[in-house]
């Protein structure tokens, strides 16, 4: 889990050590404790997901601290929390973006855990990883999406050049292929890395509530809109945002985005303040964007607007080898995951395997491999221990060009697995001599 | 607690969850610390920078109220504010000089009840 990082800036050393401690007793939190307004702008390359700052610091008023931690990330929430029993000082930083105001008072700590409790729902309802986290990890783009194929070779190029400048980018690829880690390896590669990486699927959010997941909405909006909510847009300030499945996205909607995009400032849901934002906008669909544009599905202006870079992610049924790559990756991983034995795969096992079209892509790789580890009996995966969920295995035949030799060691291998291996019978089907059949499966490649 | 006793420590024992090892902790802080602010108060005010004197007396509130010095509580807000409205400020001196014999006898009575010597 992500730690919940917590700056707390207090100079008085009975105060900051009071909050440090009682904030500390949650695990999940990280406090440090800075007791200047320079200590802790120095240390905001270590991402809080909270500011507590003391109103009156020795060296700078909390006015500017809160000012220079907004002007470096506005998504960064900041409590006020102070002596100064003043209500216009309250309210003037809350204007200037103060997340809330709470007087130093036995309340206080209440207030704080409250507060804590409510950033962190949000931060897991939009999935906001710490971004020191994930940069740590190195977000390294041959490491997260693996594959030899000269087709992911490819894509690595256009991840690089993408990553380069701020170009809207275009992701064009089956489901299951993998466009979302596309999309995170973008931004975690571009300059962009230290700010958030947002993602949205269109087809996940009802069409009527888009407009205020996209935009946010002012307290009082509409029924049922208690407190002010921040959208997507204003989240992804300084980073990116990542609209998977956008061909579903109704027309209306469409012209809302357009607009948006186009004047790059957006208004909250009842609201009237103009907010400019600064966004990179990685678009994903699995559809044929310039047919749903000729259909009148998907408008010709906003279609040229999110274009950018297009980059079109190929099917596993395309990447030859990287079946079985991804296949000894997945296995060994949850292998480990499960201190289970490391296992190999057989031959047969890999045969089988490379014989299968993936309709659901690297997912479902994924699923027929740790099924088969959890199926298989001894150190190897056979076989026996891979189920496809679908059987259309001659599917696969026409799907990639190959040679005469080629197609007929897949029609014999298919054959030998529906008939369990018997070769008189296959033999007898396919018209052939047991011997041929023999000798093809001696020579069989895999 | 004690009728006489200057502290009560409620407050700062319920912001630390009853943490009773950690308590004691808390008033060596308290006992080392508010000498030096109450060093600070007497400082500007015998130097008439009064916009330090706002400041230090902002500060030392926040000890106050943690350690529930009730008699002080009232007392801290009005030298707050009559150095911020620059009114009054013959009322200074008795005000100051309350707080230092409170506090110098509350940090005597923290350090007989804790058994802290120095």
């Amino acid at each position: 889990m992500n730690s919940f990082r917590i700056f707390v800036v207090e100079d008085d050393k009975l105060y900051g050590e009071a909050l440090n401690y009682y904030l500390s007793l949650n695990p999940d939190n990280d406090v440090y404790w800075f007791q200047t307004g320079t200590e802790c702008l120095e240390n905001l390359n270590k991402y809080p997901s909270l500011v507590s700052l003391d109103y009156k610091l020795p060296d700078i008023k909390g006015s500017e601290v809160l000012k220079k931690i907004k002007e470096y990330n506005p998504n960064i929430p900041v409590i006020i929390v102070s002596g100064q029993e003043d209500i216009n000082t309250a309210v003037n930083l809350l204007k200037e973006g103060a997340y809330d105001y709470f007087p130093k008072d036995k309340h206080t700590k209440e207030r704080l855990w409250n507060s804590v409790k409510n950033i962190k729902k949000s931060h897991q309802k939009h999935n906001i990883s710490n971004p020191e986290e994930v940069n740590n990890k190195k977000f390294d783009h041959e490491e997260v999406i693996k594959g030899n194929s000269s087709h992911i070779k490819n894509l690595y190029k256009f991840i690089e050049k993408a990553s380069k400048t701020n170009i809207s980018v275009s992701l064009f690829g089956e489901t299951g292929t993998g466009k979302d880690l596309v999309a995170k390896a973008i931004h975690y590669n571009s300059n962009r890395k230290n700010y958030p990486f947002i993602a949205l699927n269109v087809t996940a959010i009802p069409k009527e509530l888009i407009e205020s997941e996209l935009f946010g909405y002012e307290k009082g909006a509409f029924t049922g809109a208690n407190d002010r909510k921040i959208g997507k847009f204003e989240l992804a300030n300084k980073g990116t945002i990542f609209l998977d499945e956008i061909a579903e996205m109704d027309l209306n909607m469409q012209t809302k985005l357009l607009r948006v995009i186009q004047e790059k400032e957006l208004t909250r849901i009842g609201g009237n303040e103009t907010i400019r934002f600064d966004v990179r906008i990685v678009v994903a669909t699995n559809k044929n964007l310039t047919e749903e544009v000729r259909m009148g599905n998907f408008r010709e202006d906003l279609y040229y607007r999110l274009l950018g870079l297009p980059i079109e992610i190929p099917p596993l049924r395309n990447r030859g080898n990287d079946v079985l790559l991804l296949a000894r990756y997945f296995l060994s991983k949850f292998c480990k995951e499960n201190n289970l034995k490391t296992k190999n795969i057989s031959k047969g096992a890999k045969e089988k395997l490379m014989m299968y079209s993936y309709p659901g892509n690297v997912r479902e790789l994924k699923a027929i491999i740790e099924l088969s580890a959890v199926l298989s009996n001894n150190g190897a995966i056979e076989k026996k221990d891979i189920s496809f969920n679908s059987t259309d295995i001659t599917d696969n035949l026409l799907n990639k060009e190959d040679t005469l030799r080629g197609y007929i060691q897949k029609i014999i291998t298919y054959y030998m697995q529906k008939y369990h291996d018997n070769v008189p019978l296959v033999a007898d089907k396919l018209s052939m001599g047991k011997s041929t059949i023999y000798r093809i499966l001696k020579n069989q490649e895999i | 607690m004690n009728a006489d006793k200057l502290y009560d420590l409620s407050d700062i024992t319920e912001f630390i969850e009853d943490d009773d090892e950690q308590i004691g902790y808390f008033v060596s802080i308290f006992i080392d610390d508010v000498p030096v602010m109450l060093s600070n108060i007497n400082q500007a005010f015998k130097s008439s920078e009064y916009e330090q004197l706002k400041f230090h007396a902002h500060k030392l509130k926040s000890s106050i109220d943690l350690f529930k010095i009730k008699d002080l509580q009232t007392d801290i807000r009005t030298i707050e504010n009559l150095v911020n409205e620059k009114s009054n400020p013959e009322k200074l001196p008795v005000l100051i000089d309350k707080l230092n014999s409170s506090l110098n006898l509350a940090i005597q009575q923290l350090k007989q009840d804790f058994n802290i010597n120095g």
